[in-house]
């Protein structure tokens, strides 16, 4: 048996997904989080049926009318899934709109359950439902929940069942809709539009009108203010790095490494010194060092998570949408790039994939392209660690990154219009704003344990893989020979990683251990800490006896041999540089062309070297007086792309790359 | 797509509706009074929307805001107006504010 979740945005279809199978999908205070469908099976504590049940949560859609091209999703999918039973969760607080998707679902002949969600809300706004009248008119059971709460669950599963089978019958029928125009359907969904207003003043009370301008509005004049929007998001962002990087994260994580440091013992201790050297370091300094390395930082960020939760629970990020829409504008991103860019300070595939919702293709890709600029999580680590390092911690590095990252973002964006063509978009911003609401520290928390799972599962295969293959490739010598003290640069991986280091001198770090770094952060940017801590034979870099997040920081740079500008440059050509595999994958699938995919990663290679000469050179001239290391064969190569970039950018323009859209 | 080499510069603000709608009237908009020019927590009934762009249209449609349905505005801030429409609040650009054309 399938039931089927529909309804608006933002109503809260995952909300109740979760609640309802047990799962910890992505849930946020706006529209538009969900933008594939999920499936899952009812929680056992919930199915007191002998059946198996499975649920499907779609994207949310406020119309299923043929001519809305994003809603035909899911009118095709409740066509091809054939539900048993569609639970239409309609906001209570908002029935006016909803109920317009309703009588639209209830005509496709399956049984509908209303689901009227946020009931709480509504009674805490004095407004009052008549759910019997409601169930009378639209002839099928109206349930009232409250899915944050888990409230009235019980009730809806048992609704749903009996509904199974049903004929459900409307009472407004529009008839024959295909093969009459699009005048025509439109005059229809006016009728419609009124009879749903005509239900609204029967079972509707409301008590206090939400038109005139209230607490909330003066609290969006604030925070979205033309001046003050951007500095208090700074500081927002700032507060959420320092205390998930300098207070909480830190204390965490050196309890973590505690523990950490006493397993490493514990193993070195039972192997005892019978097993063969090369197999004890393959052990403790491969598997468990280069582990540990990584898994160290795993405290940093799930306290990011968790606080960016809360941050996405309570309605500011729509906001956030609504300050950058300005900026975006100017260099031909639609406001709604923003959410892409939000989601991916998490982890890049879900923000590529949120580009969907964004319609003009060029923006659409635009903005897959450059959505990976943002510091997602896996490259929290090596931002941490090089904070820590070289810059005593400074939380500013982490919250300055995140800056960094949209700044380059709208130079680039800038560079892609010129180059793609600056064809006029009629790109209009409209986002709902949803109200403000104290966040769910237990969502927030389900979030950040969702985030530490998927972290730990990718340490435990794919990164603990490539330690040890780095361990490996940095031990033994091409005729398998054990490398000598003194004499690293004869591995397997120096000899590799020597010729990317050679291009990497202008940038200040063109040793091979930190060039296989890089190069491991394709696989996955958490590599690059486990790299570094294998390569440098250094086993962990959280001290415990300090309480700072990185211990011996002076050590430690000694030994990469890094200055504060490079450190920096490093930082900066991670970040600007092309996302892991599994992201250049999203990016494949989203850009839907193999021309935008070449065209993105060059592009991406090219501002990561770009930006990071910049930032070497340019801090070295300030520190020292003089330039850095490889500065003209660096200005030669850089000049290189300018010029390229510069030509492609203010060439004739013959063929417009973007031509498939078109409107209507 | 023209054809012709033409520096635009970089930061070129498209300035769609540069003039003073409804004061002047050589801009061929028409008059009208849209949502740029509304008070702030009065009532309007939609006349027309004037875009440019069938999907926004029908996207306006699908939230309830279309000929002969109510619109209020609550904020403006920045170049974004704040609107009420059946209860729900959305952000819109001045873009679409003009576009929205009331009584």
């Amino acid at each position: 048996m399938k039931i089927a979740l529909a309804g608006n945005p933002n109503s809260g279809k995952t909300t109740l997904f979760n609640a309802i199978t047990g799962k910890i999908e992505k849930v946020g205070n706006w529209a538009g989080v969900t933008i594939a469908k999920k499936e899952a099976s009812l929680k056992k504590s919930l199915n007191r049926y002998s059946q198996e049940i499975t649920v499907v949560d779609l994207p949310g859609a406020y119309s299923m009318s043929p001519y809305t091209s994003e809603e035909s999703i899911t009118r095709e999918f409740v066509a091809n899934a054939n539900p048993d039973v569609i639970v239409n969760i309609v906001d209570a607080t908002n029935l006016g709109r909803s109920l317009f998707f309703t009588t639209q679902l209830i005509e496709l002949g399956i049984p509908v359950v209303i689901a009227l969600n946020k009931s709480d809300l509504a009674k805490k706004r004095k407004l009052r439902i008549d759910q019997e009248l409601l169930a009378g008119e639209l002839n099928c059971p109206v349930v009232a929940i409250s899915a944050q709460n888990g409230l009235g669950l019980e009730g809806l599963v048992d609704r749903v069942i009996q509904a199974v089978g049903a004929k459900q019958l409307s009472a407004f029928s529009q008839g024959e809709i295909s093969g009459i125009g699009e005048a025509k359907i439109r005059d229809l969904d006016e009728k419609r539009y009124r009879y749903v207003d005509e239900i609204v003043a029967k079972v509707e009370l409301r008590d206090i009108k939400g038109d005139t301008t209230n607490i909330q509005d003066r609290l969006d004049r604030i925070l979205a203010n033309k001046w003050l929007g951007i500095p208090i998001f700074a500081l927002i962002i700032w507060l959420v790095f320092s205390i998930s990087q300098t207070y909480v994260g830190t204390y965490l994580a050196d309890i973590l490494v505690g523990w950490i440091d006493r397993f490493y013992s514990v193993v070195a201790g039972l192997m005892g010194a019978n097993v063969s050297p090369i197999l004890a370091t393959l052990l403790l300094d491969g598997i468990i060092g280069g582990l540990g390395a990584v898994v160290g930082f795993l405290p940093l960020i799930m306290v990011l998570f968790f606080l960016l939760a809360l941050l996405e629970d309570s309605g500011y990020m729509a906001r956030v949408a609504m300050i950058m829409d300005r900026f975006f504008k100017w260099v031909g991103l639609s406001g709604k790039s923003i959410i892409p860019m939000i989601v991916g300070t998490g982890c890049a595939i879900p923000g590529i994939m949120a580009t969907r919702t964004i319609q003009d293709d060029r923006q659409r890709r635009t903005t897959a392209m450059l959505t990976p600029f943002m510091p997602c999580g896996a490259k929290l680590p090596v931002i941490a660690l090089f904070a820590g390092v070289f810059f005593e911690d400074a939380s500013w590095v982490s919250a300055s990154m995140y800056f960094l990252g949209i700044t380059i973002i709208i130079l680039s964006a800038l560079i892609i219009r010129k180059i793609t063509g600056d064809e006029k978009v009629n790109d209009y911003f409209i986002m709902e704003l949803p109200e403000y609401r104290i966040p769910s520290v237990k969502r927030a928390a389900q979030s950040m344990l969702n985030q530490a799972k998927a972290f730990i599962v990718k340490a435990s295969t794919i990164i603990l893989l490539c330690n040890a293959a780095i361990q490996v490739m940095s031990t033994f010598t091409w005729q398998l020979e054990v490398v000598s003290q003194g004499n690293e640069a004869s591995s397997i991986l120096a000899s590799v990683a020597a010729p990317f280091a050679l291009i990497l001198i202008p940038l200040g770090f063109g040793v091979w251990q930190l060039a296989a770094a890089a190069i491991t952060g394709f696989i996955a940017k958490e590599n690059v800490v486990g790299t570094l801590a294998v390569v440098f034979s250094i086993t962990n870099f959280i001290n415990v006896d300090e309480l700072a997040l990185v211990g011996g920081a002076g050590n430690i740079a000694g030994v990469m041999g890094l200055t504060s500008a490079s450190a920096l440059a490093y930082l900066a050509f991670n970040l600007f540089t092309p996302p892991c595999f599994a992201a250049i994958g999203a990016m494949n699938a989203e850009l839907g062309s193999k021309k935008w995919l070449f065209g993105a990663i060059a592009f991406q290679l090219a501002m990561g070297y770009v930006v990071a000469f910049v930032i070497y050179q340019a801090g070295t001239l300030l520190q020292t007086g003089s330039t850095g290391q490889g500065f003209l064969w660096g200005l030669v190569a850089v000049g290189a792309i300018v010029a390229t970039i510069a030509y492609l950018m203010f060439k004739r323009p013959n063929e417009p790359i973007r031509s498939k859209f078109q409107q209507g | 797509m023209e054809n012709s080499f033409k520096f635009t510069g970089l930061f070129k603000r498209r300035r769609r509706h540069h003039c003073n709608h409804g004061r002047k009237n050589n801009c061929g908009h028409g008059r009208g009074n849209s949502l740029i020019h509304a008070e702030l927590n009065q009532e309007y009934t939609i006349k027309k929307i004037r875009a440019d762009n069938d999907k926004i249209g029908n996207f306006l449609f699908s939230l309830g805001c279309f000929p002969g349905s109510k619109v209020t505005v609550v904020s403006k801030i920045a170049n974004q107006y704040v609107i009420v429409i059946k209860n729900a609040r959305y952000s819109i650009d001045k873009e679409l504010a003009w576009c929205i054309v009331v009584d």
